[in-house]
């Protein structure tokens, strides 16, 4: 607890952490209501199903606990890296237990718990002879959510200090987004049908023997089948914990390797290539960025997942083969696309210097004026957001999925607004610089200010789709938002100059904070 | 006849109330290999990251070459070769990735650019790990590395910060090899270090600096002729006890740390 305490009050010290400090304490405001407000519906729904003898619903809401529990081993960030705990002359018996209460006094297990405690007093109003019992098996399952959360959170800091293990987590969470995406579009039209009965009866039985089946089962029985499931809930924990003490005593001991033996792998050396061609130094840099961006892929997938997911009707009515008043909402679609490919793009431009660590003092003793810097990683991250779109519009021209006058007008929008973004995001990679440690599986590729500015995107394109709505349907002029995405790309223009400009004279005056920012 | 390629007068920089350069003159000749001393948090770093453009002086002016360092920044950058504090390295990069890039910053055309990376790979004996990524190599190695891509543009001047520090006997041979060539095709060095050995061997002039002012400055001999040792032998005195003398030696409190 006082390490936590300590790490945190020690990172306001810097004052762009203080602003960050700001803006967590009003997102906070947000997320202590998402967590009471869920905790007050875990418990009266417990409440309600329990008094309707639905003792299922237990069940269910266990393992909600255990799922999104568990899934923050991948998403959340860590403050302490346990190897460098080893160091310090603690005996192992110590530093398995420091590893073990790290994941108590974790936030995420606070919320978990706080739900617990909601369904435990669901259970203890509904039926008041369960209350001891399930104070119990809850606490247990509480045990093994923390030992489980700790082992994964430790194998998945190991698997992302090799490059391949980066990669491949970012593919698998790219692909299970979109398939989550796919199942909540797909199940609902699949509702009619019924699932053949032997995946049922292989669902509820693999439910029996799992942490959150057990809890509810040791609750409903009695006697030996109580046993039963309570024994093999400990065995569970137990599992858990040796699995946790082996993983400590092999990070204890120095065998867990690092990045230093992960990533090394033969390259060809190769001279530069040509990217923008006749001037060197852009092509420098965007070669140097590409480079950069080919190595934390987890940066491109977050800025693909939003398209990507945005992809899917589209592709659905594509290959339905749907025209006529489809047309109108390809056009809609395709525009909708546009949208989120600027969107996503802020994973990018609103922390263009966050890879850089230490090699960003080498812009600054290079003969490159800093503005010249700016573009030439805007022009690599523009390029990379301009390619997707273009390849994803050509294909929709290509099969006349959307119209010409769509076409144009959504590509001079797109253009427009993400030329803002990149002007912002200048602005905001000086303001709120943020360090990414590709190595570090939970870092944030850009920092909590620039995360909120970032949905601040939608307000000016919102505008935007608006006023040409009302334009189009109400006023009958179809050809105001062509007028207006033109308007807009020259205020995009503008802005992106200005907002440049900006940032160049505020990074110039504060040269040594973003070099510390970004080297520790 | 000397030319002067270094001036800086009334340099001052402040963090808020403290004060880390005050009100410091330097002056520095072409071909002079310049070692700039002081103890910990004297204000070296700091006056060196001033002179390269790191960090803005609070106040006071630097000419470099003749030129206003704030109004020339570009031009006078691309005539120097900087190894600052923390190496300044993109790690993500291969060795000879690294070092091409950095030519190609200066203007170098790719072929130029590719050809210079080989050399100085070779001269440094880094060529069996140009393909490896900057994050793998040892310090010494990211040392030769940056130490290379302050030169390969063939600077005119370089700045090094601490270039010896964490460097074996190997590696520091190699550094100062390359820098004596540099010294004698006519270029300038400014260079910090704790390594008072490494400085009395290498510079023909040094400067003292204490709590942010200059104290002391000359070349070694101007500096011996200056301070005297009370009831010292007359052999000359090393740098390190020039240096002891004008900053002032370590207090020895004999109490001090008794449970040791």
């Amino acid at each position: 607890m006082q390490l936590r305490w300590r790490l945190f009050l020690n990172s306001l010290r810097k004052k762009n952490r203080q602003a960050e400090l700001g803006i967590s304490v009003a997102g906070g405001f947000f997320l202590v209501i998402f967590w009471i407000t869920t905790s007050i519906g875990f418990g009266a729904i417990t409440f309600v199903q329990l008094q309707k003898q639905q003792p299922g619903i237990v069940d269910i809401l266990l393992w909600v606990v255990l799922v999104t529990w568990q899934l923050e081993a991948i998403v959340s960030s860590a403050a302490v890296n346990f190897q460098e705990i080893a160091r310090y002359p603690i005996s192992f018996r110590l530093y398995l237990f420091l590893n073990f209460a790290y994941g108590i006094f974790d936030p995420s297990a606070f919320l978990r718990m706080l739900w617990l405690f909601a369904i435990w007093v669901g259970v203890a109003a509904a039926i008041p002879e369960w209350r001891i019992s399930a104070a119990a098996l809850f606490l247990l399952f509480a045990l093994f959510n923390v030992l489980s959360y700790r082992v994964l959170s430790g194998l998945f800091h190991r698997f992302q200090t090799s490059r391949k293990g980066r990669e491949i987590i970012a593919i698998m969470t790219l692909v299970m987004g979109v398939f989550f995406q796919l199942s909540i579009r797909t199940l609902p039209r699949l509702g009619h049908l019924y699932a053949p009965s032997s995946i049922t009866s292989f669902v509820a039985s693999l439910d029996r023997i799992s942490p959150p089946g057990l809890v509810t089962r040791a609750l409903q029985e009695n006697g030996t089948q109580t046993a039963w499931a309570v024994a093999l809930l400990i065995v569970f924990s137990l599992v858990a914990l040796a699995a946790l003490w082996y993983q400590s005593r092999r990070t204890y001991q120095g065998e867990i390797y690092s990045e230093s033996v992960a990533v090394r792998r033969r390259r060809k050396a190769r001279p530069g290539r040509v990217f923008v061609g006749g001037d060197e130094i852009f092509d420098a840099i965007v070669e140097k960025e590409f480079r950069y961006i080919r190595q934390n892929l987890r940066v491109v997938f977050q800025m693909l997942y939003v398209p990507v997911v945005a992809m899917i009707p589209i592709v659905n009515q594509g290959i339905s083969g749907r025209r006529g008043l489809g047309s109108l909402r390809m056009d809609f679609l395709h525009g909708m696309f546009a949208a989120f490919l600027v969107y996503g793009s802020t994973s990018l431009a609103y922390n263009i210097f966050g890879m850089d660590h230490t090699g960003f003092s080498r812009w600054l003793v290079s003969p490159i004026p800093l503005r010249k810097v700016m573009t030439g990683k805007n022009l690599t991250h523009g390029g990379i957001v301009a390619a997707i779109y273009l390849v994803v519009s050509t294909g929709m021209i290509a099969f006349s999925l959307i119209t010409w006058l769509s076409f144009v007008t959504t590509t001079i929008a797109f253009v427009a607004f993400l030329l803002m973004i990149l002007g912002a995001g200048n602005m905001i990679s000086v303001y709120w610089p943020k360090r990414i440690d590709p190595t570090q599986p939970r870092s944030q590729v850009i920092s909590k200010a620039a995360g909120y500015a970032s949905l601040l995107t939608f307000l000016p394109i919102a505008l935007f789709v608006g006023m040409g709505l009302v334009a189009v349907q109400v006023w009958e002029l179809k050809w105001f938002p062509l007028a207006l995405s033109v308007a807009t790309l020259l205020l995009g223009l503008k802005l992106y100059s200005y907002w440049s400009q900006r940032a160049v004279n505020y990074l110039r005056d504060r040269l040594e904070e973003m070099s510390s920012e970004l080297s520790s | 006849m000397s030319e002067t390629v270094l001036e800086a007068r009334g340099l001052r920089r402040t963090f808020a109330n403290l004060v880390a350069v005050n009100n410091l003159d330097l002056t520095v000749e072409r071909q002079q290999f310049y070692g700039f001393l002081g103890p910990n948090g004297a204000g070296k770093s700091t006056t060196i990251k001033m002179l390269t453009g790191l960090l803005r002086p609070t106040s006071g002016q630097i000419r470099i070459f003749g030129l206003d360092l704030e109004e020339n920044t570009v031009e006078v950058k691309r005539r120097i070769g900087v190894v600052p504090e923390g190496l300044a390295l993109f790690e993500r990069l291969t060795g000879s990735q690294l070092l091409s890039f950095v030519g190609r910053m200066y203007g170098l055309d790719r072929t130029t650019a590719t050809q210079r990376t080989g050399e100085l790979l070779d001269f440094m004996g880094l060529t069996d790990s140009a393909d490896k990524l900057v994050a793998d190599y040892s310090h010494g190695m990211k040392k030769k590395t940056a130490l290379a891509a302050a030169v390969i543009h063939r600077p005119e001047m370089l700045f090094l910060d601490e270039p010896f520090e964490g460097v074996d006997a190997i590696a520091a041979t190699t550094l100062k090899g390359l820098l004596h060539r540099f010294i004698e095709r006519g270029g300038t060095i400014f260079l910090t270090s704790h390594v008072l050995e490494v400085v009395e061997r290498l510079c023909t002039h040094i400067g003292i600096i204490q709590n942010g002012s200059l104290v002391a400055g000359g070349s070694l001999n101007e500096l011996r002729a200056g301070v005297t040792i009370a009831g010292g032998d007359q052999s000359p005195l090393t740098l390190e006890e020039i240096f002891l003398q004008v900053v002032g030696g370590a207090k020895q409190d004999a109490g001090a740390l008794s449970w040791l």
